[in-house]
């Protein structure tokens, strides 16, 4: 039986885990604005898609960013090559990192400041499809300018070289450097903590296990005696 | 400063919403030790919400709690590489079960953990969907009874200080 909705009641990644965990095998067709995909399943991996000239991975991952568009997904036998050789969690996580970096990438007309690198896969690849005003914003991408300094230089004005940018990080070519200045999730949350103790927010060395031990000695103690004068 | 770090990822909105809440209140009802330092909590990036607590001074316990949504996945396993252990704290709705089993595959081989239930009598039904060993034990979680809670914390403390650090 074929499965059919929009994407407006099912979100591409919550329809393709449910495909990947039900194991199918069969075509799942996609249409938004007169385009059509197609994602080819065999049992529950994602083995092919194609959307027009593209091929492969990329158009996975736009489809996971899709917010419109029709589906229906046809149990059949697919007999065509594999071309995509991770799985759908994997692809699930990739998609889910450039959203983040897209989020990121949204908050830099606040940071001038943030930085932007040429992601390692995409240096000394063929950049096909990009136009000539972002090959030069891309070639002024050298991990060392700040995006402010990248947006100044660009001849596009600061709208536009923004807007590129943010096509440039959708696209995964380009990813935000945030990580040393901003800190992981968790030095985020440590960072957001108020009031934080004196000292480093997290330890370098991890508990030895007399710590973890003492740790829930301590829980057990106050969970059974709450604190006196407590809340 | 040592700090034991936790990560709870509970899959159930409500149920995360219950826990969080049982679990901060703990830990305001704790008296500051050390120099001034005491229990501090903060909000972050809306799917982490953060816990810390001054054991001693010189030893905390930070627990970090996220939900399990698929776009979380990615905060959930950079998280679960940055702390010392696990738990994925998971309902009985099919949504719960998805999600679960999607981030246990993600996040097993990262650190040691331990899976529990938040909807009680769901302990055969966890081990079925997540394909654990028969006899793994399955704790459930009153996520609003503060023992419970605490609980599943030291038994992942518990676990963890079994395990050898690698050297």
């Amino acid at each position: 039986m074929a499965l059919r909705g929009t994407f407006e009641e099912t979100e591409p990644a919550d329809l393709l885990q449910i495909l990947a965990l039900g194991g199918k095998t069969g075509v799942l067709a996609v249409t938004h604005q007169g385009r059509a995909s197609r994602l080819l399943f065999r049992g529950g991996d994602i083995i092919h898609a194609v959307d027009g000239a593209r091929q492969g991975e990329e158009v996975v991952l736009s489809l996971l960013a899709r917010r419109a568009g029709s589906f229906v997904f046809t149990p059949e036998t697919v007999r065509e090559e594999r071309t995509i050789q991770r799985s759908v969690p994997a692809l699930l996580l990739t998609a889910a990192q450039r959203m983040d970096d897209l989020t990121r990438a949204n908050g830099l007309l606040r940071k001038p400041s943030a930085r932007v690198h040429v992601r390692e896969a995409a240096a000394g690849e063929p950049l096909e499809g990009l136009g000539e005003a972002e090959r030069q914003l891309l070639g002024l991408i050298d991990g060392q300018r700040s995006v402010g300094e990248i947006v100044a230089a660009a001849q596009v004005g600061a709208a536009g070289a923004y807007a590129m940018l943010a096509g440039l990080i959708e696209r995964g070519i380009v990813s935000v450097v945030g990580a040393e200045e901003e800190g992981s999730p968790l030095a985020r949350a440590s960072a957001a903590a108020a009031p934080v103790p004196p000292g480093p927010p997290v330890s370098a060395r991890r508990p030895t296990a007399p710590e973890l031990r003492e740790v829930a000695a301590y829980l057990r103690q106050a969970v059974a005696c709450p604190a006196e004068g407590g809340g | 400063m040592i700090c034991a770090k936790l990560l709870l990822i509970v899959t159930d909105p409500e149920a995360r919403r219950r826990v969080l809440a049982t679990w901060r209140e703990f830990v305001i009802r704790q008296p500051a030790e050390g120099r001034g330092a005491g229990p501090a909590a903060g909000e972050v990036d809306g799917p982490v919400a953060f816990s810390r607590l001054t054991v001693r001074e010189g030893l905390d316990l930070a627990v970090f709690i996220a939900d399990g949504g698929w776009r979380r996945e990615y905060v959930c396993q950079v998280l679960a590489e940055e702390v010392d252990g696990w738990c994925l704290l998971i309902g009985d709705a099919p949504e719960d079960l998805a999600a679960g089993l999607g981030l246990l595959r993600l996040i097993v081989d990262t650190r040691p953990g331990l899976v529990a239930g938040t909807a009680p009598g769901s302990e055969d039904l966890l081990r079925e969907v997540l394909q654990l060993p028969r006899l793994t034990p399955v704790p459930i979680v009153d996520c609003e009874d503060a023992e419970s809670v605490t609980m599943v914390v030291c038994e992942l403390l518990e676990r963890l200080a079994a395990i050898p650090i690698p050297a």
